[in-house]
């Protein structure tokens, strides 16, 4: 996130914090430019050191071969440009194809911030800012498209970039309209039009701003099934129905109006809802307007003369242990059923709700607030307990249930199962060196004293099969060495275990609710009441990359597997049959196994509420110096990772997949 | 007091136009007190199946009874229970009611219900434990409400026709229905497939019968003074999962 799409509050907000915290008086107005310059240095610092400088014009080749013909790149232009009459038309086209297939990582304000943007890196280019392709000429947009981040010139890395080549994936007439599209949508926002200040609020304008910017997802008729709807989880929202998940009234009550207004300008965390704050406070409430029409709910209320009955939050009380011990009993018994005990999404219950074909998407994994829909403020988590979430399963917890210090104790409970800010992306894992054996079990607690490193994963959305929502969202990596042996440690979180894992590791599931003393009974379980063990169709699995050769030129394999010229080692563990598989690939879908008596690599696995751990070890050096990478100390040696989580059915291409990172022995 | 003897009264003209009329518009719109007619008729399902098990109920033994009845499918001499047998049409009226729903030994009490619009839900748990009720409604608002021990009644209004499904998201076994109609003629087939709408006012009519897992028809009826019998048989359907 950039300073400029902070919303002024809250920029405020932190300067105001942040003068505060350094002992000093009242802030003047004439501070503000200061205070954004800091934020917004502090903000857009990390993303900069990872940025991708857009080749230049003279890097672009003079001719490419797309599907089996020559294409002079020199002077080559848009067939659809000229066409006028079509103009309109073909730009809404290859929107169509942008909100299928670009806006997961180039985002739905073309500025690189999709839900992807984040996950690899270097990060998708930004066509709203200075470098970008809409000021070059369109055959340089055609020449990226059709080639991506394979077709680079070797100086700008092309193994790291996570571009797809759309040569065989869409048609010369939809990348021509994308084109279009994006050259169109991005003027817009780089070189937007004056805005007339005083325009008042109408439901024409709402219409119109409809049709143009939200009919992508939510449809024309607003009914959330425009072109991405097949594209997104959750799903857009269906206006015509009038529920909106985030509202300050009770569940299943309709929102008011500064509860959509709201919504519209912060969007949806974690989702493919962005915020829209860059459009003017008129056109937001025009939205209001005309998004309360398509419903007839808003109509019948005022038609009744009901009045909303928001839920106020009180001033929270201070942070005690006393409320945090009983924020946690009340957290067991209430919220454990679908949470699960840490949080992580495991609860007893949990199966029953989900439902991913209806949408019933997974509780959140209270674990990872960066994608709290609401966000994770105690004020925040205070309101969704007391209002719910419309249309999911998340219900509310009125005073007839909990008195406030009861939500606030529950609060406070729940701030603990996270860390306090999302971990900052490093892109390089230190293997830490020790004495001694290196820990070989997760549970051993050695590991505590070894930095943690944070991976996040993003969809196989490069080539067919694809997936766009994996299960797994990230992993956390940390590593020793003792100059024999490397150690491995990896957990990542995971709602649904292979059940069969529990016959060769140690599995402890987030039990139900506790019942109240006099009701619980004591004998086990009847043989026939379970299920007999069998395994998922898929295993869950996860395989960690290395090149097999490290090359000093600083070459590398293609990120997603490598290539025909650079392999690369995968070290594939899978719950069924719980084992480490040793690999070679050559591309996404050239992968082999070694022969058994090769393998050399020890696992570790266990799964305890909701979370799998897993520690692989082997020696630094082999003998196979063909197919094993070989571990150097001080060298750096790149290091990806791919997961399955099986019970979504996720398998061979269907994976998530993380970028490039880079390991250091100490 | 002796009676006096009634003399004949002297009807004026007017009275004679006039009272026909008046008992004329009585008759019609007041159903039941003068004339009208009513549907009965059997809802039967002579196909064979395997009646669902009972739920065994584990370790809230002690909290819900060790087992809990599978209502889905209830067939007695082939008549149907629990099916909604209701007319469509806005204009028909009625009046709504005030209706209980209760969650006792980890299930629902009715199974299945039906209601006029803009009828009164009270739900009350009687367990000792937690329950949270779960509303699949999309025309009507949505409820989701956890209900501890010896808590509050929840009350509740639904306004438009729609049916609900109803579930705990804690316990998996329990689930309801909930038929919100557009008028007050409607019944729910008792135990041996029978139903009766009483005092409709007559007309043509179109009459839906709904069940949980085998769907629902329809028929026309000409409803005129007195019963008018119409049985529905479901027995060429095979039982589905309804979608939530």
């Amino acid at each position: 996130m950039t300073a400029t799409s902070l919303p002024y509050k809250t920029i405020a907000r932190l300067w105001h914090g942040f003068l505060k915290l350094m002992g000093v008086g009242p802030v003047s107005l004439f501070r503000f430019p200061a205070a954004c310059a800091i934020v917004g240095f502090l903000v857009v610092h990390p993303v900069s050191t990872l940025a991708f400088a857009l080749p230049a014009i003279g890097d672009m080749p003079d001719s490419i071969m797309v599907q089996g013909k020559t294409v002079v790149l020199k002077d080559l232009q848009n067939p659809l440009r000229q066409d006028q009459a079509n103009l309109a038309k073909n730009i809404h086209e290859g929107g169509a194809v942008y909100f299928k297939k670009c806006f997961f990582c180039h985002g739905d304000h073309l500025d690189g911030k999709g839900l992807l943007g984040e996950r690899f890196f270097p990060p998708p280019a930004d066509f709203t800012h200075t470098n970008s392709v809409i000021d070059l000429p369109e055959s340089y947009a055609y020449w990226r498209i059709m080639k991506g981040g394979p077709g680079l010139p070797k100086k700008f890395a092309p193994w790291n970039s996570s571009m797809p080549a759309w040569e065989n994936q869409l048609t010369e007439d939809e990348v021509w309209k994308v084109i279009l599209f994006i050259f169109s949508r991005a003027s817009e926002r780089k070189y937007p039009e004056p805005q007339k200040i005083d325009l008042k609020p109408s439901l024409e304008r709402g219409r119109e701003l409809h049709l143009e910017k939200c009919a992508y997802c939510h449809g024309d008729s607003g009914k959330g099934d425009g072109p991405s709807a097949k594209y997104s989880s959750p799903q857009p929202r269906n206006f015509t129905k009038s529920h909106i998940k985030i509202r300050s009234t009770a569940f299943g009550k309709i929102p008011t109006d500064q509860d959509i207004f709201d919504r519209i300008t912060l969007g949806m965390t974690g989702t493919t809802m962005p915020g829209w704050s860059h459009l003017s406070t008129s056109d937001r409430w025009s939205l209001v307007l005309y998004l309360k029409s398509l419903g007839r709910k808003f109509k019948r209320f005022e038609d009744k003369g009901k009045k909303h009955e928001p839920i106020l939050i009180p001033d929270p009380p201070p942070f005690t242990l006393e409320s945090l011990a009983d924020g946690k009993e009340l957290f067991l018994q209430n919220c454990s059923g679908c949470h699960g005990v840490r949080g992580r999404s495991d609860g007893a219950s949990t199966h029953k709700i989900v439902d991913l074909d209806s949408d019933a998407i997974w509780p959140r994994n209270l674990g990872k607030p960066w994608t709290f829909r609401r966000g994770n403020s105690r004020k925040q988590l205070f309101m969704t307990l007391r209002t719910g979430l419309s249309t999911t399963s998340m219900p509310r917890f009125s005073p007839r249930i909990f008195n406030d210090q009861q939500i606030w104790d529950i609060v406070n409970y729940v701030q603990t199962l996270s860390p306090p800010k999302k971990p900052v992306l490093k892109k390089v894992i230190t293997v830490k060196s020790i004495e001694g054996e290196v820990p070989s079990t997760p549970m051993n607690p050695a590991w505590r004293s070894v930095e943690s490193f944070f991976i996040p994963l993003g969809g196989q959305v490069l080539d067919a099969e694809k997936l766009y929502f994996p299960g797994v969202d990230n992993i956390v990596v940390k590593a020793v060495h003792n100059n024999d042996v490397i150690s491995i440690y990896l957990h990542w979180d995971d709602p649904s275990y292979d059940p069969i894992l529990a016959q060769t590791a140690s599995v402890e599931e987030s039990p139900p609710p506790p019942l109240p003393e006099h009701l619980r009974i004591d004998e086990p379980e009847k043989e026939e009441a379970r299920k007999p063990i069998e395994a998922q169709e898929f295993p869950d699995a996860l395989a960690v990359q290395f090149p097999v050769t490290l090359d000093e030129s600083g070459e590398r394999p293609y990120f997603l597997n490598g290539d025909s010229k650079r392999p690369v080692n995968l070290w594939k563990w899978q719950s069924h049959p719980n084992g480490v598989l040793e690999m070679n690939a050559t591309g996404l879908k050239q992968w082999t196994t070694q022969p058994k008596e090769n393998h050399l690599i020890l696992s570790y696995a266990d799964y305890r509420f909701g979370r799998y751990s897993l520690v692989l070890s082997r020696k630094l050096k082999t003998d196979d110096v063909e197919n094993d990478v070989q571990f150097a100390k001080a060298v750096k040696i790149p290091i990806a990772f791919n997961v399955w989580d099986g019970s979504q059915g996720e398998e061979g291409t269907k994976k998530a997949i993380s970028s490039w990172f880079e390991m250091i022995l100490e | 007091m002796a009676n006096k003897p009634l003399k004949p009264k002297k009807l004026t003209i007017s009275a004679m136009i006039f009272r026909p009329l008046i008992s004329t518009l009585i008759f019609l719109l007041v159903p039941g007190i003068a004339f009208s007619g009513s549907i009965k008729g059997k809802i039967t399902y002579s196909a064979q199946v395997k009646i669902p098990k009972s739920v065994d109920t584990g370790k809230y033994k002690k909290a819900c009874g060790a087992e809990v009845p599978n209502e889905k499918l209830l067939v007695n001499e082939k008549g149907l229970m629990n099916a909604v047998v209701l007319i469509e049409g806005k204009k028909l009226g009625g009046k709504p009611g005030e209706y209980k729903l209760d969650q006792k030994n980890c299930r629902y009490v009715p199974h299945v219900m039906a209601m006029m619009k803009d009828s009164k839900l009270n739900i009350h748990s009687s367990d000792p434990i937690n329950h949270n009720l779960h509303s699949y409604s999309f025309d009507n608002d949505p409820v989701n409400v956890m209900f501890l021990p010896n808590q509050d009644d929840f009350e509740l209004e639904f306004e438009e026709p729609e049916i609900i499904k109803v579930e705990c998201d804690l316990h998996g076994w329990m689930t309801a229905w909930i038929v919100v109609t557009d008028n007050s003629f409607f019944d729910i087939s008792g135990q041996n497939g029978n139903f009766k709408i009483p005092d409709l006012p007559p007309g043509k009519y179109t009459i839906n019968a709904w069940h949980e897992v085998l769907g629902s028809k329809s028929q026309t009826v000409t409803v005129g003074k007195g019963e008018t019998v119409i049985n529905f048989d479901f027995s060429d359907v095979a039982p589905q999962v309804s979608k939530k």
